[in-house]
C-alpha cells in the first residue's frame, strides 16, 4: 500500500480509525491458509483440517493472552460491532429496561441497545471525558448493563475504564467496553480494566477485515443467549430436536467463521507484540504532540475536542475548516486529490456526538505507529496552504 | 455571473471596438459605434436589442435617433434620415456619418432586411461577427491572464515571461498547456485568495474516468450561467425552456459528491433548484428494472419535464421501455445527451421514444458544459465562456475535418481557472466555417484517447468513427462495446435487442471489414451484459492491452 502513489508522491494513511494498513506478515498468514492449507475447522479429522483446526485455536490462546483473559472467554465475532449485538441480543432486554452508556459512543455502542431498549447517555465534561457522576446519576433499576467506550474514534480521548467498572459494579451491572480503537495503541488488560464484556475490532489492529473479538467473564457470557446457532454451537440434538449448547467459547461461533481472517488477527497480534506498547506508547506520544502543536499553529480550523494535553488521546483529530468554505467532504477530497492525504470526513459514525459540538460532520486525521512524525508536518502543510485560500490562515 | 469581470465598453474602447457596427452577442444584439453622428457629441457605443428595441449604454437623445434611423428603415433616403433628425431633434446632423452608418446597416442585413431570411442576414453578418467575436475573446482572456498572473499562485510561475495581453488569438498558441496533473498537484495555488468571501462555492470532484480523481471549485453562479450560455446557442433552447423543468437520468455516481444518488433517494432530495429532477438509476442500465423504469415515468408525469439531460447508454434503457409500452408521457422539447460520446443508436432510440429532436452537449467537471450541439450537427462554443483548441501532437492545430487532442480555457471561470487546459479527449475539427452561426465550432467529440483503438495497419479509430459504422446497423443492438484483442484480432460484444438475427451478425461484420480492413480477423458475440467501468460510464470502443503509442499520436 505504502509504495502506491497519489497525487504524484508517496499515500500519506491517516484513516486508521477507520481501517488500519495491513502488514505482509498478516497477508502472508492468509495468502497461506487461502492456498496452501485451506480446510473447514473442527469438523473433520484429516490432515488439513487438523492443521487449520490448531492453527485457529492458537490464534485464540494468543488473543487471550492479548488482553489477559481465558481462552475460553474469547469469541470470534467479525468486529466490534457484531459483538456488541451479540451482546445486545442475548441479553434479552425488554422495552422497560435501558442501558446507559455516553455521549462519546461510536452508533455502534448506542444502537444495539436503543433498537431493544432505553438508551441514556452520560454528557461530556469539560475535559471532553465523558461524566461518570451523570452516568451513576443516570443508573436506575431498571438499567440492564453500562457500555462505554475506551477511546473515542472522534475526539481520540481515552476513558479510564477502570472507574467505569467500579461504577458498574456499585450498582451491580456489567460493564461493556467498546475497545474497537484502542487494540494498537495500548495495552489492553480486561482483568486490570475489570470489565465484564470487551470488544475488539481486528482489522483496526493491522489485521484484516472480518475478524475480531468479544470478550466476557464466564459468569456473563453464561447468561447470554446465542443468537446463532448451527453447525459447531450444540454438542447435542435430540431425536425430539431439543438441543445442548457446546461450552464456551463455541456456543457463539455458528456455521463456518472467517477463518483465514482469524488466522490473520493472529499475525496481527505478533505483529504488533513484535513492535511492543512501549515502543508504540512512545511514537505515539511523540506524534500526538506533533498533532498538538501542529493544530495550534493553524488558524481557520475549528477542532471538535480542544486541545488539553493533560488528557491522555490517542492521535486522532476531528476538526472543521471555521469559515465553511472547505466542507469536511471536499476538504478531504482536495487533501486527497491534491496531497495523497487519505483522512475520512463525514459523522464518523458518531451522529449525537457531532450534535453535541454543532458540526454538521467533520474532517479526522487518525494515525498508527506506522505514520511518522514527517508525514504530520506534511499535513501541516497542505492545511495551510488550502486554508490560505480562505483567507483565514 | 459573479465570477466574471464585466467588459466595460467605455473604459478602452479604442482598443475594443473601432467599426461603425461591431459585433453581435447573438444574432439580434449588436454593439456598435457612432462616431460623430452629431458634430457636438463625441463617438459613443451603443447596445441595442433589435428584437425588442431596447437601446442600452447611450443618451435617450441618440437612442431617439437609432429608433428614428429603425422607424425609417423601409424607406429611408439619407437625405430624408437627416432631414428627419434635424426636425425632431432640432439640431444639425452630420449627413456622411448617417451615410456611413446607414451602408453599414445595410451590409449587415440590420436595415432593409424583411425580405431576407433569418440565413441570409446571418450569412452578411458572419465575417463582422467572427471578427468582433474574435476580439472580444482576445480582451476576455487578456483580462484572464491579468488576473492569472496576479493572483493565482500557479500561474504567477507558469505565466512568467509572458504577456499579459492578447490581441490575436493566434497568440494563445504561445501561452503554456495545464495539465490534469498541474491541476491536482496544485489546486490549492488555483484557488482565489479570499475564497470564503465568494458566495455560493460548488465544490466538484472528477468521475475518475480517465485518470485519477480530481477536484476543482466553481463560485458564484457560474455554473447556473455557462450552462445557460451553453443551451443558449441551440435555437431549440429559447426564453420559455431555459427555466422550466426538466429531468436528468445518468449514472449512480456521475460527478463524484455532487451527482451521487445512490439509487432509492426520495423524489424530494433528488429535485434540485425547484426545476431539475434527478431520477433514480441503477448500477448497469443493461439491466434497468422494470419498476424502476416505472417510477421514473410517474415521476416524469409529475414533473413535466420539458427536456431531458442524460447519459444515452442509461436513457437508452428508458427509450426501449417507453417504445415498448407507450405510455403517455409529458411533450418533450429535447433530449440532451452528454457525460459521454452518445451512439447513433442511442440517439435514434431517444428520439423515437421521446418525439422530439436530440443534441449532444460537451463538458467536462473542471469547466461545466462547454459546447453545444446545433440544428447543423456541429458542436459550438460560447464566444465568452471558453476558447476550444484541437491540436496535433505538436500541438499545432489539426487541419479542417481532422482529429485532434482538444484543448479547453475558460474564459469566466476565476476559481481554478484553466488556461490551454489538456483534456483527455479527441475532436474532429469542422471541415468548412459555419453558415449560421459565428461562434467557434468544431465538427464533433470523437470520444476519449484512452479508448482508441488501431486498425491492422495502424490506423487510429476513434470510439465515434467506430459508431459511424456500427450504427449503419439499424435494429438489433441494445449496447455494444468493440474490443481489440490484439493487432489484427477485434471482438464486438452486443447486447441484443429482439430485432437481433443472424442476418444482424452478418451486417455487422461486414460493416467492420469496411471499418477495419480485410486483414482484420472480426467476431460478434451477443452477449447479456455489457458492464460500464467503475465510473458508470461505458466504452465504444477499447484496446484490451492499450498501446502508448497509439494515445501518444495526439
Amino acid at each position: 500500500m505504502l509504495t502506491r502513489r497519489a497525487a504524484g508522491g508517496p499515500i500519506v494513511y491517516f484513516d486508521n480509525a477507520a481501517t488500519s494498513l495491513k502488514p505482509r506478515k498478516v497477508i502472508d498468514a492468509v495468502t497461506r491458509y487461502m492456498v496452501y492449507s485451506t480446510a473447514n475447522i473442527h469438523r473433520g479429522n484429516h490432515t488439513l483440517a487438523q492443521e487449520v483446526s490448531i492453527a485457529y485455536e492458537h490464534v485464540r490462546e494468543k488473543a487471550a493472552r492479548f488482553i489477559n483473559c481465558s481462552s475460553h472467554e474469547v469469541i470470534f465475532v467479525r468486529g466490534a460491532t457484531e459483538g456488541i449485538n451479540i451482546v445486545a441480543a442475548g441479553m434479552n432486554l425488554q422495552n422497560h429496561e435501558n442501558v446507559v452508556g455516553t455521549l462519546l459512543e461510536h452508533h455502534s455502542n448506542i444502537l444495539p441497545w436503543k433498537s431493544r431498549c432505553g438508551y441514556r447517555a452520560a454528557p461530556l465534561l469539560p475535559s471532553g471525558l465523558p461524566d461518570p457522576d451523570a452516568a451513576s446519576s443516570l443508573i436506575d433499576e431498571n438499567t440492564r448493563l453500562l457500555a462505554v467506550t475506551s477511546c473515542s474514534n472522534v475526539t481520540g480521548v481515552h476513558v479510564s475504564v477502570r472507574p467505569w467498572a467500579e461504577l458498574a459494579h456499585r450498582h451491580s451491572l456489567p460493564l461493556l467496553v467498546d475497545a474497537a480503537q484502542s487494540g494498537a495503541h495500548h495495552k489492553i488488560d480486561v482483568g486490570e480494566m475489570d470489565c465484564d464484556f470487551l470488544v475488539l475490532s481486528g482489522h483496526k489492529m493491522c489485521g484484516p477485515t472480518g475478524a475480531g473479538i468479544l470478550y466476557g467473564k464466564e459468569k456473563y457470557l453464561m447468561k447470554l443467549t446465542p443468537v446463532f446457532l448451527g453447525g459447531g454451537t450444540v454438542s447435542l440434538v435430540r431425536p425430539d430436536y431439543t438441543y445442548e449448547l457446546r461450552e464456551l467459547p463455541w456456543r457463539f461461533e455458528a456455521g463456518t467463521p472467517d477463518i483465514a481472517a482469524v488466522l490473520g488477527f493472529g499475525a496481527a497480534i505478533d505483529y504488533v507484540e513484535e513492535i511492543g506498547f512501549d515502543a508504540i506508547k512512545e511514537h505515539m506520544s511523540e506524534m500526538r504532540s506533533a498533532l498538538d502543536d501542529l493544530f495550534s499553529s493553524i488558524t481557520g480550523i475549528r477542532l471538535l475536542q480542544p486541545i488539553d494535553t493533560r488528557i491522555p488521546r490517542a492521535c486522532t483529530v476531528s476538526f472543521t475548516e471555521a469559515s465553511g468554505t472547505f466542507p469536511p467532504d471536499y476538504l478531504s477530497r482536495i487533501l486527497s486529490d491534491t496531497f495523497g492525504i487519505m483522512a475520512r470526513s463525514g459523522h464518523h459514525c458518531a451522529h449525537p456526538l457531532h450534535d453535541s459540538f454543532g458540526a454538521k460532520g467533520s474532517l479526522r486525521v487518525s494515525l498508527l505507529f506506522y505514520n511518522t512524525l514527517e508525514e504530520v508536518s506534511y499535513l501541516g502543510d497542505a492545511l495551510k496552504k488550502v486554508l490560505k485560500m480562505t483567507g483565514t490562515a | 455571473m459573479h465570477e466574471s469581470r464585466p467588459i466595460d465598453i467605455n473604459s478602452e474602447p479604442e482598443d475594443m471596438l473601432s467599426q461603425s457596427v461591431l459585433f453581435s452577442l447573438r444574432s439580434n444584439v449588436l454593439l456598435y459605434e457612432l462616431p460623430g453622428l452629431r458634430s457636438e457629441v463625441p463617438g459613443q457605443f451603443l447596445l441595442t436589442d433589435l428584437v425588442t428595441g431596447q437601446h442600452f449604454g447611450l443618451s435617450n437623445e441618440q437612442a431617439a435617433i437609432i429608433r428614428t434611423l429603425q422607424i425609417l428603415q423601409e424607406t429611408v433616403s439619407f437625405g430624408d434620415v437627416s432631414e428627419a433628425c434635424r426636425q425632431k431633434f432640432g439640431v444639425p446632423v452630420d449627413c456622411s456619418a448617417i451615410q456611413a452608418l446607414l451602408k453599414d446597416l445595410d451590409d449587415l442585413a440590420l436595415i432593409k432586411s424583411k425580405s431576407l431570411s433569418r440565413e441570409q442576414i446571418v450569412a452578411r453578418q458572419l465575417k463582422y461577427r467572427r471578427a468582433i467575436l474574435e476580439r472580444l475573446q482576445c480582451d476576455h482572456l487578456s483580462s484572464l491572464l491579468q488576473w492569472m498572473k496576479t493572483s493565482l499562485e500557479f500561474y504567477k510561475h507558469k505565466l512568467a515571461g509572458h504577456p499579459a495581453r492578447i490581441t490575436r488569438l493566434e497568440e494563445l498558441l504561445d501561452l503554456p498547456i495545464t495539465t490534469r496533473e498541474d491541476v491536482r498537484q496544485n489546486l490549492h495555488k488555483l484557488l482565489p485568495a479570499g475564497l470564503n468571501r465568494y458566495s455560493n462555492i460548488n465544490w466538484r470532484s472528477t468521475s475518475g474516468t480517465t485518470s485519477e480523481r480530481m477536484q476543482t471549485v466553481h463560485v458564484g453562479d457560474y455554473l447556473q450561467e455557462v450552462t445557460q450560455r451553453v443551451l443558449h446557442l441551440n435555437p431549440c433552447f429559447d426564453v420559455e425552456i431555459l427555466g422550466s423543468p426538466m429531468c436528468v437520468l445518468t449514472t449512480p455516481v456521475c460527478s463524484g459528491l455532487e451527482c451521487h444518488m445512490d439509487m432509492n433517494v426520495p423524489y424530494e432530495r433528488r429535485l434540485r433548484y425547484g426545476r431539475a429532477l434527478f431520477l433514480n438509476s441503477v448500477m448497469n442500465p443493461v439491466h434497468f428494472p422494470e419498476e424502476k423504469l416505472e417510477q421514473i415515468i410517474e415521476e416524469m408525469r409529475k414533473h413535466q419535464p420539458r427536456y431531458l439531460y442524460c447519459n444515452a447508454s442509461y436513457a437508452a434503457a428508458l427509450a426501449t421501455y417507453i417504445l415498448q409500452k407507450q405510455p403517455k408521457l409529458p411533450r418533450f422539447k429535447t433530449v440532451l445527451t452528454s457525460y459521454e460520446v452518445t451512439s447513433k443508436i442511442h440517439k435514434r432510440l431517444l428520439m423515437q421514444a421521446f418525439s422530439c429532436p436530440s443534441f449532444e452537449i460537451y463538458g467536462l467537471t473542471e469547466v461545466s458544459q462547454a459546447a453545444m450541439e446545433c440544428e447543423d450537427g456541429k458542436m459550438y462554443v460560447p464566444h465568452d465562456t471558453h476558447i476550444i483548441e484541437i491540436l496535433d501532437r505538436d500541438r499545432r492545430p489539426v487541419r479542417p475535418g481532422e482529429v485532434g487532442r482538444l484543448y479547453i480555457t475558460s474564459l469566466r471561470k476565476y476559481s481554478v481557472p484553466l488556461l490551454r487546459y489538456r483534456t483527455t479527449d479527441l475532436a474532429r475539427a469542422a471541415s468548412e466555417p459555419s453558415t449560421i452561426r459565428a461562434e467557434f465550432c468544431f465538427q464533433r467529440i470523437e470520444g476519449r484517447i484512452g479508448d482508441l483503438i488501431a486498425k491492422p495497419d495502424g490506423q487510429f479509430l476513434t470510439p465515434r468513427m467506430v459508431d459511424d459504422a456500427v450504427s449503419r446497423c439499424e435494429s438489433g443492438i441494445g449496447w455494444y462495446s468493440l474490443v481489440q484483442k490484439n493487432e489484427h484480432s477485434y471482438r464486438l460484444y452486443i447486447v441484443p435487442t429482439p430485432e437481433y438475427s443472424n442476418r444482424t451478425e452478418g451486417q455487422l461484420s461486414a460493416l467492420l471489414a469496411e471499418l477495419l480492413g480485410p486483414e482484420a480477423m472480426i467476431s460478434v458475440e451477443p452477449v447479456k451484459e455489457i458492464r460500464p467501468g467503475s465510473s458508470g460510464k461505458f466504452r465504444l470502443c477499447y484496446q484490451e492491452e492499450p498501446q502508448d503509442s497509439l494515445q501518444n499520436q495526439f
